[in-house]
């Protein structure tokens, strides 16, 4: 009967609060919703990934070999071809004599595995064609005759017929096909047979770019026959595993001895986890696990710490009655169960809410990653492990904080608890900030040592704030990054084609407007790079500083490399680099820095290019033109087909900026509205004294909450060095273990919006606290006890 | 000067109204010393609310030096005890993250012509606590401190509701002695609210009240000072 009654007492404490235990519940809710979505999503991704992975005994690691034919590889070509050292590549001689190819393949395989004898691995090639086709669609086929990387069907039948393709399902489906229909590429149709994936590309990308559009790029599967026919450019790599070492053991033995001492054929040799095209999803669970986890784990905090300050204000308030009901002899346990039980109801609820809603979101997360990588749809799993985290273990630090609290007014005597007059101690921190202010006026110095009086308020205010500013700031550094990537790059080019060379034909003749141009890799300390001959005085292809200043003419003088290519390796304007080409080795003098966001990439004049790699200076691979090329080049790109395909790409990257955005002010505004509310129930009588001594409406508000204010405005101020080391460090990262420039930059009107942000969320955040200032009587003062 | 005239509140609660207040007519000299006393719930306390502004009035209209204030709006009888008022308290409401010092400072912030901060600390005695924060006063002290914030403003007219009620009877008349002080240096018009009757000797003038309505007004031929009366 008693317990009943205490309950009852309990409740009503409670619902004097309601709108603060309701916002509390929200970030609870918000902390369960976020983890279970990543987690169930990813854990979906993950499971029938590694299957896959597995089963179709995907590489451990990759390795590019010099895509040229090699003076002592000429023994392996018949001799009715006619070549030449400079224009003869690897990848060409497989579409004129595949024979020939296979040879020189084999015997740089068993180069490769004489070389590493110590080392157990298989090795094969693995060739591929990238076909572009219609309005900027792209399709890389893989040829299935390999015991490494086999083909993953998903749905349907392997192609047999010439006219037959597979495909992988996203890419089906957002055209609105399926298994059955016909796809036209190069005017001939194609019957889809099925769906595939490849273990060994599930990211779409193009030259490391993060350039993806599911609806237009994908993978695809030919017959044999057909493979061998269809224009595409041609490309190959050998896939290995290895059998007896694991991973460290393989870098140790293999890839540290090679970077030690170089194999000429081989450029480079890249673990599968560090290889973008199918490595990046390894690091994107990693990292999507470690980053949501993270997230959920600071609101969560959050939420326990507010449950902590809420119940202690309760306590604070319900001092006397809880005197009282010792000195009648309830016991502790008694006292304590009712506001337990009160705080599992209301915690209980919305962590499992958060747990529901996350499921049924965690699909909507999964389909977003499956838009861009291709992997196997596996279902939504009920994962009782991440059940546990998201409701249980905020669960057990909810109940567990708050029975600290309740413990610690509990223990304290009858006598004591009864006692009206308690004097406020001021806190370390609060003498701390009074002594930094000590020569303010007292007004001031009243305002802002106001948050400072408990330290587990000014906690979460100052770790709610500045992480919700963290993310604020990273949305805006984000938003602009998609644009700056793949715009700023093909807006500030001319030319409207690129076309690049067939060399089974002989090369079409170069028009008035057309403009050569040569891509070779080159060795730099090392680490093969991505070079690209322009010339000098072009009109095409003209590069760029950061200031926006024409450098192209720069190139007479030495090179010009972009800044992911700075960032990659450390390099700086003036240094000297030792280029290595497969005809010459030579220093240059790095000119200017380009700012282009593609993946590190050097810039030099296309015949200095050509004299590097090749014994003659006039050596180009594809020109730039405005007008469309003749249907002698292989191949055709439009610049508008890949500026069309970029929208998707920003689409997806602002909607994760907005949402980044949204969750930033809903916890931020949760988090003032709280704060700023309990600060004023906590001050009524200072706040109607303020008023009584003759202090107006404007002043008191100003009094009380623009502390806030300029706190969220030095937090803000705070994160954004913070949040921009973050990002640079991220960056850093990404290009160096994945040869991906992301070019997130800080910009001041990023940093505007951010603080207008700030101040709206600010604003909306204490309207109920200026309400109940409004509110609060002026003979609130006169009232007996102050607490 | 304050003038009241067929002043009434009424306060509602539903259906249930009380009347606190019942057609009060009252005239305070300024320079006067008013002592209100009556028991609990005889009206005492919304008399200095209505007075002060602190409270509308249901009908009626009071006049402080010939201004109609009870007609002014919220933002106007801010401003009139910003410019014409201190309060002490019972409890003493002082700022607890601030400092003596600092606490009298809010005083003077909101005055168009404070005095002196360090002087009126002086006056009130407190120049050896003038760091201190509220937590480490005792109860005197700090109602010196309320004393000293209200003075500050240099205002024509001082309520106190039960400035002595928490205080023992060396200390709480030693904060008479200070109030009457102020009374004779400065000429400010004090209205005090107390169950104590004895305190009623150091007025000018007594004013009892029951049941919401003045009772007696009792003219002390002379006042005597805070050291001459005897304690209840």
């Amino acid at each position: 009967m008693g317990i009943r009654v205490l309950f009852k007492n309990v409740r009503k404490t409670f619902m004097n609060k309601k709108f603060q235990l309701l916002a509390i519940s929200l970030i609870i809710f918000f902390s369960s919703m976020i983890y279970t979505i990543m987690f169930l999503a990813t854990d979906s991704i993950k499971t029938p990934m590694e299957s896959m992975m597995k089963d179709n005994n995907a590489e451990d690691f990759s390795m590019e070999t010099v895509d040229l034919i090699l003076p002592d590889e000429f023994e392996y070509l018949p001799d009715d071809i006619i070549y030449s050292s400079f224009n003869f590549s690897l990848t060409e001689l497989a579409s004129i004599d595949e024979e020939s190819y296979n040879e020189i393949i084999y015997s740089r395989i068993d180069e490769i595995k004489s070389e590493y004898e110590d080392v157990f691995f298989e090795l094969e090639e693995r060739r591929y064609k990238d076909i572009s086709f219609g309005e900027g669609y792209k399709l890389r086929a893989y040829i299935n005759n390999g015991n490494i990387n086999k083909t993953y069907l998903e749905e349907g039948e392997i192609p047999v017929k010439d006219n037959e393709i597979a495909l992988n399902q996203t890419l089906v489906m957002k055209n609105d096909l399926s298994i059955g229909d016909n796809i036209k590429i190069n005017d001939k149709d194609y019957e889809i047979t099925g769906y595939i994936l490849y273990p060994d590309f599930n990211l779409p990308i193009s030259n490391g770019e993060l350039l993806i559009n599911p609806s237009k790029m994908g993978i695809a599967l030919f017959s044999e026959d057909e493979f061998k026919s269809i224009e595409g450019i041609e490309g190959f790599y050998l896939s290995g595993i290895f059998n007896d070492c694991n991973e460290n053991g393989f870098k140790a033995n293999c890839i540290d001895e090679f970077m030690d001492n170089p194999i000429d054929i081989v450029s480079s040799i890249t673990l599968t986890k560090n290889q973008m095209r199918s490595g990046a999803i390894y690091e994107e669970i990693r990292g999507g696990q470690a980053t949501t986890l993270g997230l959920s784990l600071i609101i969560a905090l959050i939420a326990v710490i507010m449950v902590g300050i809420i119940t202690y204000r309760i306590l604070k308030s319900e001092k006397n009655a809880i005197g009282i009901m010792k000195a009648m002899g309830y016991k502790n346990y008694e006292i304590a169960m009712p506001y337990i039980n009160l705080l599992s109801i209301i915690s209980a609820p919305a962590l499992i809410l958060g747990y529901l809603v996350g499921t049924k979101f965690a699909y909507n997360m999964k389909q977003l990653y499956l838009d861009f990588y291709m992997l196997p749809n596996g279902p939504i799993e009920t994962n009782i492990g991440v059940m546990l985290t998201a409701v249980l273990v905020p669960f057990i630090f909810v109940l567990g904080l708050s029975y600290v609290v309740i413990y610690r007014m509990l223990r304290k005597k009858a006598l004591i608890l009864l006692n009206v007059e308690e004097k406020t101690k001021a806190t370390r921190l609060n003498k701390l900030v009074n002594k930094l202010l000590r020569k303010s006026k007292a007004t001031t110095k009243f305002k802002y040592t106001y948050l400072t009086q408990s330290l587990g308020k000014f906690l979460v205010f100052v770790i709610g704030i500045f992480f919700a500013s963290t993310l604020i700031i990273m949305g805006t550094m984000m938003y602009g990054f998609s644009d700056k990537m793949i715009n700023d790059y093909y807006n500030s080019k001319d030319y409207e084609y690129e076309a690049y060379l067939d060399y089974t034909k002989k090369a079409p003749v170069l028009r008035d407007e057309d403009e050569k141009f040569l891509d070779v890799n080159l060795y730099y300390e090392d680490n093969l790079i991505q070079a690209k001959g322009i010339e000098y005085d072009n009109d095409l292809f003209k590069l760029y500083n950061k200031k926006g200043e024409n450098i192209t003419e720069l190139l007479k003088e030495g090179v010009v490399i972009n800044n992911a290519m700075a960032l990659k390796y450390d390099l700086e304007v003036n240094d000297v680099i030792e280029l290595e080409g497969t005809n010459k080795t030579k220093d240059f003098e790095v000119v200017e820095i380009a700012d282009n966001s593609t993946s590190a990439t050097l810039y030099a004049n296309i015949s200095q290019l050509s004299l590097m790699q090749f014994e003659n200076d006039d050596v180009y691979i594809g020109i730039y033109s405005n007008i469309i090329p003749s249907d002698d080049y292989k191949v055709v790109l439009n610049k508008s087909d890949i500026l069309s395909q970029s929208e998707v790409m920003q689409k997806f990257v602002n909607v994760a900026v907005y949402g980044l955005i949204v969750v930033a002010l809903i916890l931020a505004i949760l988090i003032l509205y709280i704060l700023t509310t309990l600060t004023v129930e906590d001050n009524i009588y200072s706040i109607s004294l303020l008023k009584v001594i003759g202090f107006n409406r404007n002043e008191v508000k100003s009094m009380i909450l623009n502390s806030y204010l300029t706190y969220c405005i030095i937090a803000y101020l705070l994160s954004i060095p913070i949040t921009k080391m973050m990002m640079e460090l991220m960056a850093w990262y990404l290009s160096h273990e994945f040869n991906m420039y992301m070019p997130m930059e800080f910009n001041l009107i990023g940093a505007l919006v951010g603080f207008a942000l700030i101040i709206g969320m600010y604003l909306v955040g204490t309207i109920n606290a200026n309400r109940k200032i409004n509110r609060i009587p002026l003979q609130e003062v006169l009232k007996a006890y102050n607490e | 000067m304050i003038e009241l005239k067929n002043v009434y509140k009424t306060y509602s609660n539903g259906e249930v109204e009380t009347k606190a207040l019942i057609d009060i007519n009252l005239k305070i000299k300024q320079g006067e010393v008013i002592v209100v006393l009556g028991a609990s719930g005889s009206g005492k306390t919304t008399l200095l609310n209505v007075i002060s502004g602190l409270d509308n009035l249901t009908s009626g209209t009071i006049y402080v030096n010939d201004k109609k204030i009870s007609d002014y709006n919220e933002k106007r009888l801010t401003s009139f005890r910003r410019n014409n008022l201190g309060f002490v308290f019972q409890q003493y409401n002082l700022l607890q993250n601030l400092n003596v010092r600092e606490n009298v400072e809010i005083g003077a912030a909101v005055s168009k012509n404070p005095l002196d901060i360090d002087e009126i600390i002086d006056r009130v005695d407190l120049n050896e606590t003038k760091t201190k924060y509220p937590y480490q006063l005792s109860g005197g002290q700090q109602q010196r401190v309320s004393i000293a914030r209200s003075l500050v403003k240099n205002p024509n007219f001082i309520f106190c509701d039960e400035p002595t009620g928490a205080l023992d009877e060396e200390t709480g008349k030693n904060i008479l002695e200070i109030l009457d002080e102020l009374n004779r240096s400065y000429g400010t018009t004090i209205i005090m609210i107390t169950h104590n009757p004895n305190i009623s000797l150091m007025a000018n003038r007594v004013i009892k009240m029951n049941s919401g309505k003045v009772v007696e007004i009792i003219e002390n031929k002379k006042r005597k000072s805070p050291k001459e009366i005897t304690w209840a």
